[in-house]
């Protein structure tokens, strides 16, 4: 995680501190880029973050099957991302320090395992249309774009439903198995290829933890990080002409 | 290292648009949204009104802000030219470049990746570029800084004779005179 956050930190909060520092010392110039401020900008930008973060149209008008794949892929995982926060917040923690265990084993535990393994299918599905187009069917340019990071999420996520197929397999009477909608049918049709499963589990679940631990390590310095630059960066290019207002300025200044 | 960049002399500029479209016919091939544009601005009242067209593209600034945000590392500076130059395969497509822009240059192009003036890289240096041959009023100059910057001076000095404005080279420190 630590490097996640350098990561974070070199590509991310230094550059859009840069890019806050040189627009101030443009407005120093008679070249001021934000006469409202850019704080206004995010304000008024909730169209775009609907357009173009949660709609995705740009996407949608460059190619149908692209929407589909990005959209599953950016649902499936930010509705599992926001389920493992949640189920590490509220049940692990919430267990541990305040006691209460319903996330952890209550109906909120059926609860989240529903959510999880259904956005993880989201996402695996997205994820597997992104790569086949990829490799064989995209621009010879274009296929290699992205494949690692890509790639990287589909062993993580693969791996994410074969450690639970794994623990349910070591543990035959798990009372909210049926939750499990694929980790469940997958244990079943494994239980009979080994008698150790209780051992598998464990190295499939460290193995799980390594390629989430690279894979968070990777993303900051990967094409993912426009997960965060991109809706603060078009919240505040993409409205009213920016490109234009800031034309206009620097002509201004030159009246 | 030679740093090559454009001057423009907007005492010389009549709002044509010649250079924006010289700019697309010859980089049809990679562009997808107008790499120059030309800008109009007015300022007063009639009949005290005061005018001038600006026609600006990336002015490979010598200290390229859009590189410095770049997040990916994907636009960089040739080490030869000076010239500022966005790697497609690497963008992600996050403006944040637009965002850092004094000119507001960069522009998202229908890949989702960002484009901008190339300085018609297929052009041999020795050659004028699309806007700079296509201008009628050779407002675009293109070339090394330090030639151009020979020219800024000495349209000032005639200048200063009339007492007129002088002219500045976007992108390239105060070079204002």
């Amino acid at each position: 995680m630590n490097v996640f956050f350098l990561g974070i930190y070199k590509n991310l909060i230094v550059k859009i501190g840069y890019v806050l520092w040189i627009n101030t010392e443009s407005a120093d110039r008679n070249a001021r880029p934000f006469p409202t401020g850019w704080l206004s900008h995010l304000k008024t930008g909730y169209s775009t973050i609907f357009t173009q973060v949660f709609l995705q149209l740009p996407i949608k008008r460059k190619s149908n099957f692209l929407w589909i794949e990005h959209a599953l892929i950016f649902f499936g995982f930010s509705t599992l991302f926001v389920f493992d926060i949640f189920l590490t917040v509220a049940g692990h923690y919430g267990e541990r320090f305040f006691g209460i265990d319903y996330f952890m084993t209550g109906l909120g535990k059926a609860f989240l395992k529903l959510g999880m393994e259904f956005s993880g299918m989201v996402l695996f599905f997205g994820l597997t249309l992104g790569l086949v187009n990829r490799i064989f069917c995209a621009n010879v340019g274009k296929s290699a774009f992205n494949v690692k990071s890509l790639g990287l999420l589909w062993v993580l996520t693969l791996s994410g439903f074969l450690t639970e197929a794994f623990r349910l397999a070591s543990k035959p009477d798990d009372p909210l198995r049926s939750y499990s909608f694929i980790g469940g049918p997958l244990a079943e049709n494994l239980v009979f290829l080994s008698e150790n499963w209780t051992v598998l589990a464990d190295w499939m679940w460290i193995f799980h933890a390594t390629i989430a631990v690279l894979f968070f390590a990777y993303f900051p310095f990967s094409p993912l990080i426009h997960i965060f630059a991109s809706p603060l960066g078009r919240c505040v290019t993409q409205q009213a002409d920016y490109s234009m207002q800031k034309k206009q300025r620097i002509s201004k200044s030159l009246l | 290292m030679a740093q090559y960049g454009f001057y423009f002399d907007k005492e010389k500029c009549i709002g044509c648009r010649a250079c924006e479209i010289a700019c697309q016919l010859w980089n049809g091939a990679v562009q997808t949204v107008k790499w120059r544009n030309v800008v109009m601005t007015y300022e007063g009242t009639f009949p005290e009104i005061s005018s001038v067209n600006v026609s600006l593209a990336c002015m490979h600034c010598a200290d390229a802000p859009c590189q410095k945000a770049c997040p990916r590392s994907a636009i960089s500076k040739d080490e030869m030219t000076g010239l500022v130059t966005v790697n497609q395969k690497s963008c992600v497509g996050c403006m944040l470049c637009l965002w850092a822009c004094p000119f507001g240059a960069p522009q998202l192009g229908i890949d989702g990746v960002m484009e901008k003036c190339t300085f018609c890289e297929e052009r041999p240096l020795s050659m004028k570029r699309a806007c700079e041959e296509i201008c009628p009023t050779q407002a675009i100059i293109t070339g090394p800084i330090a030639q151009l910057s020979e020219i800024v001076k000495q349209n000032v000095s005639q200048r200063l004779l009339l007492d007129e404005t002088s002219g500045t080279l976007l992108g390239h420190g105060d070079m204002k005179e």
